[in-house]
């Protein structure tokens, strides 16, 4: 029934967006491009094991995949084989010792671990692939909530255990952080912002940390989704002006949205935030930055201005593309739209190209930019040589895929979903080829993932490999983001590259 | 001490115990169900872990694990009031020298802590962390040889400062001896470096490991009066060593009484004067709503008029769910829609009682929200008992099943809320409550909430459910109190009446009234004695009457406040 035709007159003057509901287009295909994994996947939840490790591809060195039965099952039995190393453990909570795993993992490179399990009698396989993968991820943890936040922080992990570190948590300070990026999973290169009475942009770049002010009188708010120019010269930000709104239907619950956002590069070495009037038109959005593998090219998201809230469920952001010249760090002006989103009627968000420079990942959901909160979200590959963009249904779930980022040899996806129970963020990492195609992704892998899974009432924010450990003092961090000083950065507007 | 002067002292601190028992029981027993309600204590190794690994954490743990009982006003008083008394006692027994004097100044300490469990942010970790330490001094002074009294201070300093934090330098202080100087100097040398040793690991600033991590709700508050307690132990025993001139017993007598009648002045004072009974009352009213106490909170609002957002709030709440809203909410004391729906803060305590009235609206999502944001906000990190309940309900009617499961099972890990859980399990699809909320969330149009457009949202919501008479009282009483009688109007068709409701009417004649309607035209649901009192009312008012003249003479209708209230 529709309400609002039915509606007297004066409730008609409702302002605020009606949105249908949103219809999921999801469906698990096989694919052709099964490089480690040609069994069939099975979906997230249907799996006899929690978190649903089979058939996945795994890189060597990664933490034992321990998992639970699900259901009812009686005394399982299971049994890990490889080449001549074998493994059996017995009952419902399989924890591999760490010097099993890993030999089990030495055993398979290039091949499969294969597992066998007793009670329900079944079998599946693990695919151990040479591709290395980084260190570990850092990621933010918080509670998916609406505007208030209560303990967060950023954290690190190591990907060949289960420890976590702490890296920035705000007991150390008031406020909060959040964007978070490094070039190329290197650890001395990165970009940090906080909000909040201590707010800063934190920028590593040659072994020194400082503190900037990212708000010019010039933009329309911090610097905020930064992706770091494979030179380590420059970065390129977003300056948005975000706000949130909350649903009353069931199905979505927030709604965060820009009402205005600009592109902007901070040259490093001058101090200085370039754009130029393409980037920061008046009547478009621009957000969500990335640069190419070679550093040549800028890709963004860009929407067509809209009324908001009232057409919000209106605003589509398709996928540009700029020339970017390295030399004089200046973005030029030869915009390409590399996917009309909007003329199909979806909308996309995140780009990261692949390191090879040949494909482009991206999220895709029906409206706006902040995808997380979308349940239709999902992840889609762009082929950079045809242009042809393809689901990625060997990794998508019926629930949100978000935020991804490649690890530093590009062969390793991770992506946040909530495909675990609709609300809490977790990481599921995937293998990606030359061919454009992944593997079944497996989940991050815990001590005891059920319990802590089901314990852990943070989200995953912002997944990003490290090549090494980030060296991160606590109290350079509380000296830096306590005192007052803040590095001003300064803002030039270039108008069709000429002035 | 005498036998007599034994009796006295076990006299008074009987007197003292019940005295601060029956205050917070009967004079501050929503304060103690508000400390319960801002955490979550959980018998899990995760969360001992999580609570105990900072300086003070131990002591934090069980403050946490006695707080649990607050759940139970009178659990509470005892624990809040037997606190006092172990403060009391305990550094009674550490001094020196026991006489009446001794016993009256060391009241002192425990007043302190009094005052300061007055403030509803005030933890009960550091007043457990005074109590670890005094006892753990009185241990120490037992020990007869001043070399192992020495060295086991000097191995407890850190371990005490682990378990209470740098409340635990009261126990360094108290193991000062005149005859020891170099022993002290490394004592308190030691004392002092304990921060720096934790602050290596880089958690925490520096600062809040000298003022203590989790001694306050805001970490960046310091409480004065909590440390004045410390100060004051410190300083009587100090002067518990000082030679008096030699007085007799008589002047012992007096001393000692006009110390204890000072104390109890003091603490008099602090009852009336410190204790904050206007968050009380806001408390007992959200409380109240919690309970669905609706009854409790007409008497409450009868005997003294609710003033604040919160209140009224609270007051309409129980109103609508009596069904009196139509009839009586003027003759309480309104100022706007703020008593409908208080606007949003970026706190940990009104957007609780706000998010009951989403909760029996039917906006489930708007409930979950200011749940959440309220059990974010709470300044030191902890979640709540109450809130996780919510969470689980309105996760279980939007249909989140995998979510509300997550907080039931940490639920089960609780004393209090563990059997709630239980029966949310069992019972949750059987619940009338939730099958009818359930049907309101039941809507094929979805829209951004709006508090500025609140007048619109609960139009669609009773449209889309006419069964939800709650959403078309609010309807009704949001367009009274913005006064647009327009839109009431408007409204009034919406829904059939046996007999229309009393402001209802009021509002009705007033909106012909200044449409300038004939008498003729007046329709026949206004009753005839209605139309009559506002035709003397609009007399009255016309011939300039005092506001306080038509107050009596009009109390408890909708004119008073279209004339005299809220300033659109």
């Amino acid at each position: 029934m529709n309400y609002i035709s039915k509606l007297p007159g004066f409730f008609a003057k409702i302002s605020l967006p009606v949105i249908a509901a949103v219809s999921m287009s999801f469906g698990i295909s096989m694919t052709s491009c099964s490089t480690f994994n040609p069994s069939e996947f099975s979906v997230q939840g249907m799996s006899v094991i929690y978190p649903d490790y089979m058939d996945v591809t795994v890189p060597q060195g990664i933490a034992p995949l321990n998992f639970m039965y699900t259901g009812k099952v009686a005394n399982p039995v299971t049994e890990f084989s490889a080449g001549d190393v074998r493994h059996t453990i017995r009952g419902r909570e399989v924890s591999i010792p760490a010097s099993k795993w890993k030999a089990l993992c030495d055993a398979a490179v290039g091949g499969a671990i294969s597992v066998k399990s007793s009670n329900p009698d079944t079998s599946w396989c693990i695919y151990v692939s040479p591709d290395k993968i980084d260190y570990g991820l850092n990621y933010r943890l918080i509670e998916p909530g609406y505007e208030v936040y209560s303990k967060m922080g950023i954290y690190e992990r190591e990907l060949a255990t289960c420890n976590q570190r702490p890296l920035i948590e705000n007991t150390e300070f008031n406020g909060c952080v959040n964007c978070h990026s490094y070039n190329r999973a290197d650890p001395n290169d990165f970009s940090l912002h906080i909000r909040g009475m201590h707010g800063a942009t934190l920028i590593r770049h040659g072994g020194e940390t400082v503190a900037y002010n990212t708000k010019t009188p010039e933009t329309i708010g911090s610097c905020v989704y930064p992706y770091w120019h494979p030179s380590g010269k420059y970065i390129a930000y977003s300056t948005n002006s975000t706000r949130q709104g909350f649903h009353v239907d069931s199905e979505k619950l927030i709604e965060v949205f820009d009402s205005a956002s600009d592109m902007l590069i901070y040259d490093i070495e001058n101090n200085s935030l370039v754009t130029n009037d393409s980037l920061s038109l008046p009547d478009y959005w621009e957000t969500f930055p990335a640069f190419s593998p070679d550093g040549s090219t800028l890709y963004f998201c860009r929407a067509a201005k809209k009324e908001i809230p009232g057409g919000l469920k209106d605003v589509r952001y398709n996928l540009c593309s700029v020339s970017f010249d390295a030399e004089s760090g200046r973005p030029g002006t030869d915009v390409r739209v590399l996917v009309d989103a909007e003329a199909e009627g979806y909308s996309i968000s995140f780009p990261r190209p692949s390191h090879d420079g040949k494909y482009l990942i991206y999220t895709r959901s029906d409206y706006g930019n902040f995808s997380i909160w979308h349940h239709e979200a999902d992840l889609y590959c762009l082929n950079l040589e045809t242009g042809e963009s393809r689901q990625m249904s060997e990794i998508n779930s019926p629930d949100t895929e978000s935020y991804h980022s490649f690890s530093s040899n590009g062969r390793w996806m991770v992506f946040s979903s909530r495909r675990d129970d609709g609300l809490f963020t977790r990481l599921y990492i995937t293998h990606f080829d030359e061919n454009g195609c992944a593997t079944k992704p497996f989940m991050l892998p815990q001590k005891n993932p059920a319990e802590y899974y089901t314990k852990l009432f943070f989200s995953y924010n912002v997944p990003e490999f490290v090549s090494a450990p980030v060296e991160m003092s606590h109290h350079d961090n509380q000296r830096i983001i306590r005192s007052k000083e803040r590095k001003q950065m300064s803002f030039r507007l270039y108008f069709f590259g000429k002035y | 001490m005498t036998k007599t002067e034994k009796i006295i002292c076990s006299s008074l601190s009987l007197l003292t115990f019940i005295g601060a028992f029956l205050f917070f029981r009967l004079g501050y027993p929503y304060h103690i169900h508000y400390q319960e309600q801002c955490q979550l204590f959980q018998f899990t190794t995760e969360y001992f872990a999580s609570v105990a690994g900072v300086p003070g954490g131990l002591a934090d743990y069980i403050s946490r694990f006695l707080v649990q009982f607050f759940y139970y006003a009178d659990a509470g008083a005892f624990v809040l009031a037997a606190l006092i008394l172990a403060v009391w006692l305990l550094v009674f027994f550490i001094l020196p020298k026991r006489t009446l004097v001794s016993f009256a100044a060391s009241m002192l300490p425990a007043l302190s802590i009094f005052v300061f469990l007055l403030d509803e942010n005030a933890l009960l970790g550091p007043v457990v962390s005074l109590v670890i330490s005094l006892a753990f001094s009185l241990l120490v002074g037992k020990i007869r040889s001043g070399r192992y009294q020495f060295f086991i201070a000097l191995l407890l300093i850190p371990v005490l400062y682990m378990i209470c934090g740098p409340v635990a330098v009261v126990f360094a202080l108290l193991s000062v001896r005149k005859e020891y100087l170099w022993a002290n100097l490394i004592i308190l040398a030691f004392a002092l470096s304990c921060p720096f040793l934790f602050y290596i690991k880089g958690n925490y600033p520096l600062s809040r490991l000298f003022t203590g991590v989790h001694y306050y709700r805001y970490h960046n508050v310091i409480s004065l009066w909590q440390w004045l307690s410390v100060l004051l132990v410190v300083v009587i025993h100090a002067l518990s060593f000082v030679r008096l001139p030699q007085i007799g017993k008589k002047s012992v007598s007096i001393v000692a009484l006009t110390i204890f009648l000072t104390v109890g002045a003091a603490a008099t004072y602090a009852c009336v004067n410190v204790a904050d009974f206007k968050k009380e009352e806001m408390m007992a009213y959200d409380f109240m709503a919690r309970y669905r106490m609706w009854n409790k909170i007409l008497a409450m609002a009868s005997k003294k008029n609710p003033d604040n957002p919160t209140t009224v709030s609270c007051l309409n709440l129980a109103l609508a769910k009596s069904g009196k809203m139509a009839d009586q909410m003027f003759d309480y004391f309104q100022n706007g829609p703020d008593g409908l729906f208080p606007a949003f803060q970026k706190e940990c305590f009104s957007p609780v009682p706000t998010s009951e009235i989403y909760w029996h609206l039917g906006m489930t999502n708007a409930c979950q929200r200011y749940v959440f944001e309220a059990q974010e906000a709470i300044p030191d990190f902890q979640k709540s008992g109450r809130l996780y309940c919510r969470l689980a309900e309105t996760n279980h009617i939007n249909g989140d099943t995998g979510v509300c499961e997550k907080y039931l099972k940490a639920l089960d890990n609780t004393l209090f809320y563990s059997g709630w859980a239980r029966g949310f399990r069992a019972n949750a699809d059987k619940f009338p409550d939730y099958q009818a909320l359930k049907s309101f969330r039941k809507t094929s149009e979805d829209y951004l909430i709006s508090e500025s457009e609140m007048y619109s949202m609960l139009g669609l919501l009773y449209l889309q459910d006419k069964e939800n008479d709650m959403a078309y009282d609010y309807l009704m009483a949001y367009t009274l109190l913005i006064k647009r009688l327009d839109l009431f109007m408007d409204c009034l068709k919406l829904k059939d009446f046996r007999i229309v409701p009393k402001h209802y009417q009021e509002a009705a004649i007033l909106f012909l009234y200044e449409k300038q309607v004939s008498q003729d035209d007046i329709p026949s649901f206004i009753d005839p004695q209605i139309i009559r009192r506002f035709l003397s009312f609009v007399g009255d008012y016309s011939a300039n009457m005092s506001i306080q003249q038509l107050e009596a003479k009009y109390s408890g209708t909708y004119w008073l406040y279209y004339y005299f209230r809220y300033k659109t």
